[in-house]
This record gives structure tokens, C-alpha cells and sequence, in this order.
């Protein structure tokens, strides 16, 4: 299935890696484009970010989408320690996966978890990078980027990778973070910020609020210097994952992940507890008040899920 | 899109039918009724013709701008190039189409008829639209403009199935969706009539942009209140605000689930919307595209409404409601979101 051979990066490379294989110009390669959460502080990154029964409910509703009922070979880019890899192998039992990473550190991880569930058989990890045309063209049934898209300065090559490794008639599937319903989020937030200037309030959730604002921007704005440095570098608007779509003949599909009933409320409330340490019963009413405008009156309930925080995307390669 | 928040009107087309000779023979072939010169009835609707079965019947949801008024609406809103340079990027991608038999939809007085016959001289087009004073109109301007012989205009209700099938090489309605109770059932009609792989193309007005709008005027309105300034301009603004507000949130408000059949301008559209339609009516693909990529969106639409729709001078427009106005364009969104807060677009449905 690779142009080059393979080599176990734990002969090749480091002990410690031992069961990750790797394509052999990768062997030693400095690993770009990616910080050290994901290399040197991988196993708390595991700790923190395990969601297997999350990612297992998205792939599943995204392969019921596009008809991927029974999938021979999965080819995933950007598995880390297998958050979509274990639910894929448990989801599609005929199915094999090539899982492939930039961090051989996650992807250690990942083979240890596949040893303990005696599933290497089925699934090999790699590391190597997603840019690169290590993999045969037009071997996969379905391909999985969980959330790797918005983390590439150039995505739509990253796309042109996927769609030459996918059979025709096959899809690749993404979940991303989106510009409409964070830029509309960022709007709440200033909006308290800007109420609690002119009402001279105060108080954890007005700096909270004031943060968030702050942190999105650069990842919706694109505007910093250092943008190619970021580790979130997109949310994406609908026109540049259309213009993508475009530029590799793909069909496109977008779809909101969540219910967007009420859902500036509840990103702002999932935000509040998970980051800012604060209760979603100390906020006072008058901080909700623009979440619920744009949750229930700025736009109607079916133009919200035009406007999606998180959504799947998936690209499908036109039968031949 | 100015708020038009009345006018109810039902008119009824009576008298004898009175079968006339062929007009453009190809043309009236479009159709499974035979059509009648509604001239023999109303000398004034000379050289627009009905299909027969049409006679008599109610018009439902058509307001007295597009009747009686029909003169001052064309004097009013003739934008014959505006409208083409609007539609001809995409009419053009279709080479069959603009060679061979299209059928425009709710054509009013031709702003999307006139100059696309003019343009392309191999083009047919049957242009319908339910008011017969506008269709006069249309007719009056296509001859003066010896362009009648490859037009034939028809009175007729978009959402009754008069037409032959898969004989028009494109469908196209230039904002004639948001003032139908049902687009749903010109879609399906359009997709009937349309040859395989031809286009349904249908410029209208979208929630998206237009919810950033309101937004926005709201937020000025606010401001004025804390600064306690008041004027007609800040009037207007909430009369517009309230009717986007309508037109988005109708099935949310009480007063308005009755009412709002009676809007002139009923809808503002989401892609959501049209993509469910498309596959309700089999479309093969649907396509949306923006009208308007520009960098000041929000401060060249608020100029156009201002200064188009209502009464009002640029100046009428404090410097500090322009700041928030540009605030939209610079500070929020990326250029490429705006392309998707489209406030007017083209929906292409494929059959």
C-alpha cells in the first residue's frame, strides 16, 4: 500500500516507538507543523482528550451520509492515539486501517492501545506526513481526517492527497471547527464586553468573555503574522471548503455536528466550566442575553444550521 | 425589499375566450393549453396571451404594485443592465441556453427578458408572470425594441402546470420565489419543463446577509436611543428591521403566521432551505452563489437601502452609525464568510 518500504521506527529511530512504522525518506525526518503537545507531552494529551465514544457517534453518522456501510480499507490521516481509529475498527469489523500520524509519540500510543485489544492485524500505524504522496493512488473506500483539516496552513493539497488515495465513488470525511457560528459567538462575547463598559459591570465572566473574543480571533481572522504558527489555524467558512471542493472535482457536503438549538448558550456554558473554572449559575442574565438573541431571534432556527460551531465535512471523488 | 407591510389585492381575469392565431409558432408549443390573446378581452393586454383554462381564474397573492401601478413600478424599478450584469455570469455557463428556449418566470416588465434577448440573438424566451399590466409593458418594450418576434409574453400562475415537459433549455426567475407562498411548487414545475442537465437559475434574497443587516440596525437604533437622537432615518431602519425580522422568523410569531401571505416580499431564504427543495423536487444539484463580492458588503448595502428602497440621503446617516456599519465589514468576518452571508444570491437547481 506505500510507494516506499516501511521501517519500525522503534529500530530505526527510538525504543520507545517501537510498532510505529514509518515510510523510509520519513525515517529521522524533523517533524513540522506540529508542537509539543502532540510529541514530547503526548500521553497527557491522551489523558485529557480521550473521547472515543464521541468521535465513534460522528464517524458513524457521517459514514451512514455517504453509504460507507462496510469499508475494506480505512485510510485516516492525523489519527493521533486513535480517538476515531478504535471506533472505526469496532464500527466497520471487515474493515482494515492504515492509521496515520505526524507524531510517532501519539501513534505509539495507539499501537500499545491496539496490542492490549489484539487488533494490530487490523490496523497498522504510520507516521509520516499527510502532505506527502507516500500512500498508492485509489486504494481507499474511505478516508477519516477527524479534525485535522483546520490545522493545516494549506488544506485543499492536503484534500488533493486524500482524494488521489480514495477510490472513485469514495468519500473523505472531516469534522472542523466553522467561521459562521464562532464569528457569531465572538459577536456575543464582545457584546458583553461591550455592555459591561457602558453598564460599569464587572467580574470574572466579563474578563472570560473578553478572552475568548481575544483567543478566536487570530483563528477566524487569519489576519496575524505568525498565522502559519498556530495550532488552530482555521475556522473554516463554507466558501473556502466549496473553493476546495472546486479546485480537486470534488462533491461537497457540510453538515452541523450539534443540535444548534440554543447552541451559543451552550458553547458559551461548555467554555465558562471547562476553561474559565466559573458556574453557568453565577452568570448573570444580562451576560446571556446576547447568546439567546442570536440563539433565538437574530435567526431563524433553520438558518442556524447554516451557521454551524462544528461541522462534518466530507468531500466525495466523482465516480470515474 | 422595502418593507411593505400591506396591500391585499385578487384580481380576476373574465370575458369571452377568444382563440387568436398562432403566436410564435415554436413558442406557444411550450404549452398543453392552447392560449388565447387576452387583447380580445382587454384591448389593453393586446399581444399577451393566457392559456385558456386560465380565464377567469382568481390571482391570488399578487399586490396592486404589479397591476394598476404596473407603470410606476417600471419607471420605478427598470434595471434592465443592473439585472444582467446580475445574472449573464451564470446564464453565460450555459452555452445551450442562451441558443435555445428558456422560460423566464414571474418576468414582470422584463429586467431579465429585454436584455437577454438583446444579448443573445439565437435566444427564444416565453415569459410568464401573473400580471397581465406588466406583461403589457414588457411587450411595449420588446417591440419597440425588435425583439418580439423571439418572445412570447404568457398571463399565467407560476404554480400551475401549463407547460409541456423537458422542451426549455434553462428556467430562470429573477426574484420571483420570495413573493411565493409555495416556491416549492414553481421549483417542481421548473424542474418539469427543463430538458435533462438544463439549469433552473433563481436570483433572490437570503436570510444570512440579511440577519447581519438587521443586526446591525438594531444596534444603531440602540445607540441612537443612548444617544437620544431620533429621525426618520432611524425610523426607516426599524421598519426595515422588522421586516427582515418577519420574513425570517415568521413561524415564531403569533401575529404573523396568517398575515404573512399577504406580504408582497414573503421570503429570505437559507441554504438549508433550498438544498431540502432540491431534493424534494429531484434536482440532480443544487448550487448557491453570491451576487455581490465586495470588501464594504455591509456599508454598500446599507447605501443601496438607505438611498434605493427608502427615502433617504447618505448624509441622513450619522458618522457614528457608519463606524458600526464598517465594524461588519472589517472586524468580524473574513472576506470568504461573507461570500457565504449572502444577502442576495443565485440558486441553481439542476435537473
Amino acid at each position: 500500500m506505500f510507494v516506499h518500504p516501511l521501517l519500525d521506527l522503534g529500530e530505526a529511530e527510538d525504543p520507545a516507538f517501537r510498532g510505529v512504522l514509518s515510510p523510509q525518506p520519513e525515517v529521522g525526518a524533523t517533524r513540522e507543523g506540529v508542537n509539543d503537545a502532540f510529541l514530547g507531552q503526548a500521553e497527557d494529551y491522551y489523558k485529557k482528550y480521550q473521547g472515543f465514544d464521541y468521535w465513534r457517534s460522528l464517524i458513524a453518522a457521517a459514514a451512514q451520509r455517504v453509504g460507507a456501510n462496510d469499508p475494506r480499507l480505512i485510510v485516516e490521516f492525523g489519527c493521533g492515539f486513535g480517538n476515531s481509529t478504535l471506533p472505526m475498527l469496532d464500527l466497520f469489523p471487515n474493515a482494515s486501517v492504515v492509521a496515520t500520524d505526524i507524531s510517532p509519540n501519539l501513534l505509539s500510543i495507539l499501537h500499545r492501545l491496539l496490542e492490549s485489544r489484539g487488533m494490530t492485524g487490523r490496523c497498522i500505524a504510520v507516521a509520516m506526513d499527510a502532505h506527502k504522496s507516500y500512500i498508492v493512488p485509489g486504494i481507499a473506500d474511505f478516508v477519516v481526517g477527524s479534525a485535522i483539516l483546520h490545522h493545516l496552513s494549506e488544506p485543499c493539497e492536503f484534500v488533493a492527497e486524500a482524494m488521489r488515495v480514495l477510490k472513485p465513488g469514495g468519500s473523505a470525511v472531516f469534522f472542523e471547527p466553522f467561521e459562521a457560528g464562532l464569528a457569531i459567538l465572538r459577536l456575543a462575547c464582545l457584546e458583553v464586553v461591550a455592555e459591561a463598559a457602558r453598564a460599569k459591570q464587572r467580574g470574572p465572566y466579563v474578563d472570560f468573555a473578553a478572552n475568548i473574543s481575544k483567543m478566536l480571533e487570530p483563528q477566524i481572522l487569519r489576519r496575524v503574522p505568525n498565522w502559519r504558527d498556530l495550532d488552530d489555524k482555521w475556522a473554516f467558512p463554507r466558501s473556502v471548503l466549496q473553493g476546495i471542493a472546486d479546485a480537486t472535482n470534488t462533491e461537497l457536503i457540510v453538515y452541523p455536528l450539534h443540535d444548534n438549538k440554543a447552541q451559543f448558550r451552550r458553547h458559551f456554558t461548555y467554555m465558562i466550566e471547562a476553561y474559565g473554572g466559573l458556574k453557568r449559575e453565577d452568570v448573570p442574565a444580562w451576560v446571556w442575553a446576547p447568546f439567546d438573541r442570536f440563539d433565538n431571534d437574530t435567526f431563524s432556527p433553520e438558518m442556524l444550521t447554516d451557521l454551524p460551531i462544528e461541522g462534518c465535512v466530507i468531500f466525495r471523488k466523482k465516480d470515474a | 425589499m422595502a418593507p411593505r407591510f400591506s396591500g391585499k389585492s385578487r384580481t380576476r381575469l373574465s370575458g369571452s375566450v377568444m382563440r387568436t392565431g398562432s403566436p410564435r409558432q415554436h413558442l406557444s408549443a411550450s404549452f398543453s393549453e392552447p392560449l388565447t390573446d387576452l387583447g380580445e378581452v382587454d384591448p389593453r393586454y393586446a399581444g399577451v396571451f393566457t392559456p385558456v383554462a386560465e380565464i377567469g381564474l382568481e390571482r391570488k397573492g399578487i399586490t396592486e404594485n404589479f397591476l394598476s401601478g404596473a407603470d410606476q413600478w417600471f419607471d420605478r424599478f427598470e434595471m434592465f443592465d443592473h439585472i444582467f450584469s446580475l445574472l449573464n455570469p451564470i446564464f453565460e455557463r450555459y452555452p445551450d441556453a442562451a441558443s435555445g428556449t428558456i422560460v423566464d418566470v414571474g418576468c414582470g416588465f422584463g429586467n431579465t427578458t429585454i436584455p437577454l434577448l438583446a444579448h443573445y440573438p439565437n435566444l427564444s424566451v416565453v415569459a410568464t408572470d401573473l400580471s397581465p399590466d406588466l406583461l403589457a409593458i414588457l411587450r411595449r418594450e420588446a417591440t419597440k425594441r425588435n425583439l418580439i418576434d423571439r418572445c412570447l409574453p404568457v398571463a399565467v400562475d407560476a404554480q400551475r402546470d401549463y407547460f409541456n415537459e423537458k422542451f426549455a433549455d434553462a428556467v430562470i426567475g429573477c426574484g420571483v420565489l420570495h413573493h411565493i407562498a409555495e416556491p416549492a411548487r414553481t421549483v417542481s414545475s421548473a424542474m418539469r419543463v427543463l430538458r435533462p442537465n438544463s439549469p433552473a437559475i433563481f436570483l433572490e434574497p437570503f436570510e444570512a446577509g440579511h440577519a447581519i443587516l438587521r443586526l446591525m440596525f438594531t444596534q444603531i437604533c440602540e445607540e441612537a436611543v443612548r444617544l437620544g437622537q431620533s429621525g426618520p432615518v432611524f425610523d426607516f431602519l426599524i421598519a426595515v428591521s422588522r421586516d427582515i425580522h418577519v420574513r425570517s422568523q415568521r413561524l415564531n410569531l403569533p401575529d404573523w403566521s396568517e398575515k404573512w401571505f399577504e406580504l408582497d416580499d414573503k421570503w429570505l431564504f437559507t441554504r438549508r432551505y433550498f438544498e431540502r427543495l432540491g431534493e424534494a423536487v429531484g434536482a440532480s444539484n443544487v448550487e448557491i452563489i453570491h451576487l455581490y463580492d465586495r470588501p464594504d458588503l455591509f456599508v454598500w448595502q446599507t447605501q443601496r437601502i438607505l438611498t434605493e428602497y427608502g427615502p433617504l440621503r447618505l448624509d441622513d446617516f450619522p458618522d457614528w452609525a457608519w463606524k458600526i456599519v464598517e465594524r461588519y465589514d472589517s472586524d468580524f468576518f473574513t472576506a470568504d464568510m461573507k461570500a457565504d452571508l449572502i444577502i442576495e444570491g443565485a440558486v441553481i437547481f439542476t435537473r
